[in-house]
């Protein structure tokens, strides 16, 4: 048979199975079921319960409003009303406790206050950098919390654990001791000069949360591998734990991400001024 | 119906043929299955955004379990008083004396008294550099970050010269009081001792400041040392970061 002949004869075998297939129902309910339950048990474990587990992360109170049966609508509203100013007061009193915690330990921390656009770098209660905040884009997973369970999800400081970044925190030179004042005087002692590289980096806190700080600038054009590399680390560490949980049969944890612009001197300042292991005071509204 | 097509598909009545055909139909429909899964695992975090726009924001009663009706003015009053009180204990961390903040990314200095700034301007401070002699000995001159206080004032201070200045520059270290470990003028007209030998000082290489170039110490020039000298006081609060 040659190349001509069996092209033909294998395009004559796709043309029958085609037609066999649209004219075959058992074979289309089967290609259905096969095709989309697997998909379908991802979509499940992977989308829809991270996205409504809220709840079982962040316990809630009882939200059937039962202390308000036999009250006129009004009244009713009015309560309502109290009780939301009251959790918007929690929350305020949420963030300054914790930045009143913070300010207990050494190093530096981190108060992140999106009502008013700020990211401040403090130090034992004083602030040692002030960053505003050019763009700020928050997960909406947030909004499948109510107030109650905000409160609890702030209730104390937020802790750092680990980091991805394009800058290194500290950039140490090694330089061998001179064996005489010759070899010293051959030593260079020009300064090393400033770093200006780009700075993109994600701390990631307990609870779920995670601060992306990107800088506003652009990157310079032989900054894109970096970029690429550090966005690629990003997605890849999402991407494992996902597929790691939905292998084993278990709905990945929901992260909570901030994404925050600040100027490039300020990314850098403030990802140099924190300790590996940050604290974070989080003030939502 | 069915048996027309059986008739009008060639070959289509053989077994054999079905079970090929329902073969490659599961091995298609499979590998389709896992393309979709793979994909929505790669695309969860952005599907789940979606997904989550479409739950109604919760109402909350829950503080009505807690609290009866009744006392929530009570309840609110008590909340705003402990927010005052919070609020009065971190006003309270904000130092009454002047202060120095010092940003060590961009090797510049900040002298505030409380939220006003009194002078700004460039400084030097540590290298990072890590200087090893042998497999023993090594030192790290970086500034140590977080919250120092000024321990002492010293108008023309004398430079006492550590080990490792002598290491550096290829010279036998003398012994601690020898004469050669005395340098006058080195640190400018001013030094604040801050802990551990940090020190804030003068310099000689005026052309060095706003870079990392020190040995930890946090070097100003002439007149930014003045006021620093002049403003802190000792048991000021220098902030590192």
């Amino acid at each position: 048979m040659n190349p001509k002949q069996l092209l033909r004869r294998i395009w004559k075998e796709i043309h029958d199975f085609i037609l066999w297939f649209a004219h075959s129902k058992p074979a289309i309910i089967l290609a259905l079921l096969l095709s989309l339950l697997l998909p379908a048990y991802v979509f499940y474990l992977a989308v829809v319960i991270p996205a409504s587990s809220c709840e079982r992360e962040f316990p809630s109170g009882d939200t059937t409003e039962t202390a308000l049966v036999g009250l006129n609508p009004d009244s009713s509203q009015m309560i309502l009303k109290m009780v939301d100013t009251i959790w918007d007061l929690e929350l305020g009193k949420a963030y300054l406790s914790n930045l009143l915690l913070l300010t207990y330990q050494d190093s530096a921390y981190l108060n992140l206050n999106l009502s008013d656009s700020l990211l401040l770098l403090e130090i034992k209660g004083v602030t040692v950098r002030e960053c505003p905040l050019t763009d700020i884009r928050v997960t909406k997973r947030l909004r499948c919390l109510n107030k109650s369970q905000l409160v609890h999800w702030i209730s104390t400081p937020f802790l750092g654990r680990a980091d991805l970044s394009t800058i290194p925190k500290i950039r140490y030179v090694v330089k061998e001791a001179p064996k005489d004042t010759n070899e010293a005087a051959l030593q260079s002692d020009s300064p090393i000069p400033a770093d200006t590289s780009s700075v993109y980096f994600k701390i990631y806190f307990n609870r779920h949360l995670a601060i992306e700080v990107r800088q506003l600038e652009d990157p310079y054009d032989h900054e894109e591998d970096v970029i690429h590399d550090y966005e690629k680390e990003i997605q890849g560490a999402i991407r494992s734990k996902t597929m790691q949980a939905v292998v084993a049969g278990l709905s990945p944890e929901p992260e909570i991400l901030i994404r925050l612009e600040v100027s490039k001197a300020d990314a850098r300042a403030i990802y140099r001024g924190l300790p590996v292991h940050p604290g974070l005071a989080l003030k939502l509204q | 119906m069915e048996n027309n097509m059986e008739e009008r598909i060639p070959g289509s009545n053989s077994w054999k043929r079905k079970a090929v055909r329902f073969a490659v139909l599961i091995l298609m429909a499979m590998s389709f299955s896992v393309f979709l899964s793979v994909v929505l695992i790669y695309r969860a975090g952005s599907i789940g955004e979606v997904v989550v726009r479409l739950i109604p924001f919760p109402e909350d009663a829950s503080l009505l379990n807690q609290v009866p009706v009744e006392e929530l003015p009570a309840y609110k009053l008590s909340v705003e008083k402990d927010i005052t009180s919070i609020q009065k204990k971190l006003r309270k961390l904000i130092p009454q004396l002047p202060y120095l903040v010092v940003n060590t990314t961009n090797n510049t200095f900040r002298l505030m008294h409380q939220d006003k700034v009194i002078r700004e301007g460039v400084c030097s401070t540590g290298s990072y550099t890590i200087l090893t002699r042998g497999d023993n000995q090594k030192w790290v001159f970086e500034t140590p970050l977080g919250m120092m206080k000024v321990r002492s004032k010293q108008v023309n201070p004398v430079w006492v010269k550590p080990d490792w200045a002598f290491i550096e520059e290829g010279l036998p270290v003398p012994s601690p009081r020898h004469p050669s470990r005395y340098e006058y003028g080195t640190l400018g007209d001013y030094k604040l001792e801050l802990k551990d030998g940090y020190m804030i000082h003068g310099t000689l290489y005026k052309r060095f400041l706003g870079m990392a170039v020190t040995h930890g110490c946090i070097r100003l020039g002439d007149d930014d040392l003045k006021a620093v000298f002049t403003t802190l006081k000792t048991g000021s609060n220098v902030f590192i970061y």
